[in-house]
């Protein structure tokens, strides 16, 4: 039996490896690839899950920026500018979709750039000056070793307490919670990141409480705007070895709740909790995050309350008696407390520092 | 338009959009010839009018009935993973069309852990549908590569079949009955039985019937305890007639490995590196002594070989953690103008399998001058009489002619060299419109049967018309 063989020239294969296997254009690879990309990562995305409509996936708002690096405008391809900001809006930031793309295809920031851009060219971006960020700024310039940025909201917690993490070595702390969500929608002032990147340059090291607020800083003012100079690490960092050794009741369930800053090693950073596997790194919509607590909370309240209800209905579908939810995210807190679905479960909701027994430390 | 958009704005448990981009998306699903189209055309119009979400049924059967009321066609529409247009309205209309998106119905909706069987919604997402069944620990055993892009529904509309088929059977094995809505509005349910002799089986008249003659809401699986083993195993064989050989011998002594992946020659060399001869994986999982045994049937017939080498567990495993990542390259090639690419699965005997291969093979022959066509094959999917083929086509068209114009003359030869050896055009991707016409070519008789069913069950052809030909 004699089986045909046509191709066998070195030639095609080397054409076939080297020239058609690559993007036809480096510089449109993100929007080229998920274009045509069979869409892996559809089940990744929160607000499509939600929505469940093929124009928000990730693909769907991919292919936003593909026309657009082809030429075509928000007029012609929905009708306006305003239209295709509202399918770029359909993005909680969760960067699932960057984390899941097996081909590594950084969609959560392309998709914010994007933003950014349309939010600029509809002249809103910017937010108005905020006194308090202008002291703050103002006090962090005189800082030069190590700081702890802790959550606002926590301010006199941490004003009790900072003493109890002397082995974390912080010469201070400072209360930071701005600009994070602004800039994640692409509507916050560049002059304003700036701003915050030079005043926090003095610092040789800072330690975040928040690992959305440590994403920020990695990303968008070291990363991106290459301002800001010190070294970034996690409280949770420091803090893992007693968080695990803590005793859960098997009813608890440990809320993965990092959002971006999953993607901290993509940057170069040594998270080791993320390498151990603990706790359980889903991908996709069964992952312990609804991303429903940033800013797009904000823009669809009924959405990502939606949203949240679906990830809990996910964990009791999963035939957990649950009692305790332990989060690491403080507006993830904020965002399950008000959720009328959990409230009636008469659920405890527990903010992870607080679970931490810091005398061990 | 506005009249019906007013009207189904009112059904209660639904959702609507008739938002231009919406509209856009929903224009076309994942068939290649809409990718050439978007890539090198410009910007077309939006086939459809509107796109529906019915949260439950009784909302989907509002919908149909309103389409008949009203004369408005209606598409049934899931993940749109589907290469051969199944979900792609043609450009031109006569009457208003209607997207109909089932993914709101993604329930689970009960788990018989004593007769092992699962009732699911038609729009949940693969991915998500295992997973869940993973957590409860079982699986349904069905895992196409587009598990992460494609709905349930799609699987039963497309008949697919799943990269481990050999082990848990195709869509059509794993379900037991199915529930749905006829295009008149009535719900059906087809009887749910381990067997049964009471006419003709429902369930084979609307699973692969591809949104034409029903909307198929839930089904009945057979669902299986997660494996309690899994091996893999590897060869390097020097031809792929010698390793069908040896397939078709695992497969007649009644051994079920769960993945069989031969590689022809061509694939072996551009895509695995290999300078002669054909990569061969075979995976076994399920019970642990059974899959052992099988196991070691597999490994003491290439040691009787002396063309088989065994080249051990690591090609196996390398191919199983990367399983769904294919899709990647089409990505790169259709990047390039000019450029197309698309998958052809066809199946027939054992007997067949060799003028199939080279027929297919040979449409590289029927280029013209300076156009460029690739043809690589795998075989994918076993049974006891015979196996699928499944060729990529890669090509560059260099006329000054549309690139569509190329792709429709690549097809056309493609399924004339499948039919002139009387294979079937299609093993588990479905007819769609890209292969319409070749459906009603290859059996005229059947064809009309089919068509006359259609009409009695769709007077009006609302429900998907012009798929399958209909």
């Amino acid at each position: 039996m004699k089986w045909t063989q046509k191709i066998s020239s070195i030639l095609k294969t080397w054409v076939f490896k080297n020239k058609i296997l690559k993007f036809s254009s480096k510089f449109a690879r993100d929007p080229q690839a998920c274009f045509y990309c069979p869409e892996l990562c559809r089940f990744s995305c929160p607000v499509a899950e939600t929505l469940k409509t093929n124009a928000v996936t990730p693909r769907g708002k991919m292919s936003l920026l593909h026309y657009r690096e082809k030429g075509v405008s928000g007029e012609q391809l929905c009708g306006s500018e305003e239209e295709k900001l509202w399918y770029l809006d359909q993005c909680t930031g969760c960067g699932r979709c960057t984390e899941f793309c097996l081909y590594e295809v950084d969609v959560a920031s392309n998709l914010q750039r994007e933003r950014a851009l349309v939010l600029s060219s509809l002249g809103r971006v910017g937010i108005s000056g905020k006194t308090s960020l202008t002291e703050t700024l103002e006090r962090v310039k005189n800082f030069t070793g190590k700081v702890l940025v802790v959550e606002q909201s926590r301010q006199s917690w941490w004003k009790e307490n900072f003493k109890r993490f002397h082995k974390i070595d912080c010469m201070d702390f400072v209360c930071f919670s701005f600009l994070c969500e602004e800039w994640q929608r692409g509507s916050a002032d560049p002059e304003l990141l700036k701003k915050v990147g030079l005043a926090f340059s003095g610092c040789s090291e800072l330690v975040f409480e928040s690992p959305e607020m440590a994403w920020f800083f990695a990303k968008a003012l070291k990363e991106d705007l290459k301002i800001l100079k010190p070294e970034i690490r996690l409280l949770w960092q420091y803090l893992f070895p007693v968080f695990i050794s803590n005793p859960y009741e098997p009813d608890t369930i440990v809320h993965e709740s990092f959002h971006l800053s999953r993607l901290l090693p993509r940057l170069g950073y040594s998270i080791p909790m993320y390498e151990k596997g603990f706790p359980p790194f889903h991908f996709g919509w069964n992952s312990f995050d609804c991303g429903g607590e940033g800013f797009y909370k904000s823009l669809y309240p009924e959405v990502a309350n939606e949203m949240g209800e679906r990830f809990f209905k996910d964990l009791i579908t999963d035939g957990r008696e649950l009692k305790k939810i332990v989060v690491q995210n403080l507006k993830c807190k904020n965002h399950l407390h008000e959720l009328p679905l959990l409230n009636s479960k008469n659920l405890e909701i527990s903010y992870w520092l607080d679970e931490v027994v810091l005398s061990d430390f | 338009m506005k009249e019906i958009q007013t009207k189904i704005q009112s059904i209660p448990d639904s959702t609507h959009s008739d938002d231009l981009y919406t509209r856009r998306v929903y224009s076309k699903d994942l068939w290649p010839r809409n990718l050439i189209l978007a890539r090198e055309s410009a910007l077309p119009e939006p086939s459809v009018d509107l796109v529906f979400w019915p949260k439950t049924v009784a909302a989907l059967v509002a919908v149909v009935k309103l389409s008949n009321e009203m004369d408005f066609e209606i598409f049934p529409y899931g993940a749109g993973s589907g290469v051969c247009g199944g979900a792609t309205p043609s450009a031109v209309a006569k009457r208003s069309r209607v997207v109909v998106d089932l993914k709101f119905l993604d329930q689970i909706e009960s788990v018989d852990s004593e007769s092992m069987i699962a009732k699911i919604q038609a729009g949940i997402i693969g991915q998500n549908l295992e997973e869940s069944l993973n957590q409860k620990g079982f699986t349904m055993g069905h895992f196409p590569s587009s598990i992460y892009c494609s709905s349930f529904g799609g699987y039963l509309a497309s008949r697919a079949a799943g990269q481990l088929s050999t082990y848990y059977g195709k869509i059509e094995d794993i379900v037991l009955g199915v529930e749905g809505v006829l295009p008149t509005g009535e719900v059906f349910k087809t009887p749910v039985t381990p067997r049964m002799a009471v006419g003709p089986d429902w369930n084979q008249v609307f699973i692969g019937s591809e949104g034409t003659l029903g909307f198929l809401t839930s089904a009945w699986v057979k669902i299986h305890p997660l494996p309690e083993s899994r091996t893999f195993l590897s060869f390097h064989v020097d031809s792929t007639k010698n390793a069908l050989d040896g397939i078709r011998h695992w497969l007649q002594a009644g051994l079920r490995p769960s993945v069989i992946r031969l590689y022809d020659e061509d694939e072996s060399r551009m895509l695995m590196g290999l300078k002669s001869g054909v990569k061969l994986i075979c995976i076994v999982e399920g019970e642990k002594d059974l899959t052992d045994f099988t196991g070691d049937q597999i490994l003491k017939f290439s040691k009787n070989k002396r063309n088989w080498i065994d080249t051990g567990a690591e090609p196996a495993e390398h191919w199983w953690a990367h399983r769904y990542d294919v899709s990647y390259r089409q990505q790169q090639i259709m990047s390039h103008q000019k450029m197309i690419l698309d998958t052809f699965e066809v199946s027939t005997h054992w007997q067949n399998l060799q003028g199939l291969y080279e027929a297919v093979k040979n449409v590289v022959t029927k280029v013209g001058k300076g156009q460029m066509l690739v043809v690589l094959a795998h075989f994918s999917h076993f049974y006891h009489t015979g196996g699928n083929i499944y060729f990529s086509i890669c090509g560059r068209n260099s006329d000054e002619k549309p690139t569509e114009e190329f792709y429709d003359k690549i097809w056309n030869e493609l399924l004339l060299a499948c039919e002139s050896q009387g294979g079937a055009i299609s093993h588990h991707h479905g007819i769609g419109r890209l292969k319409a016409g070749a459906l009603k070519r290859s059996n005229p008789v059947l064809f009309d049967l089919l068509k006359r069913l259609k009409h009695e069950v769709d007077p009006k052809n609302i429900l998907n018309p012009e798929n399958l030909g209909l």
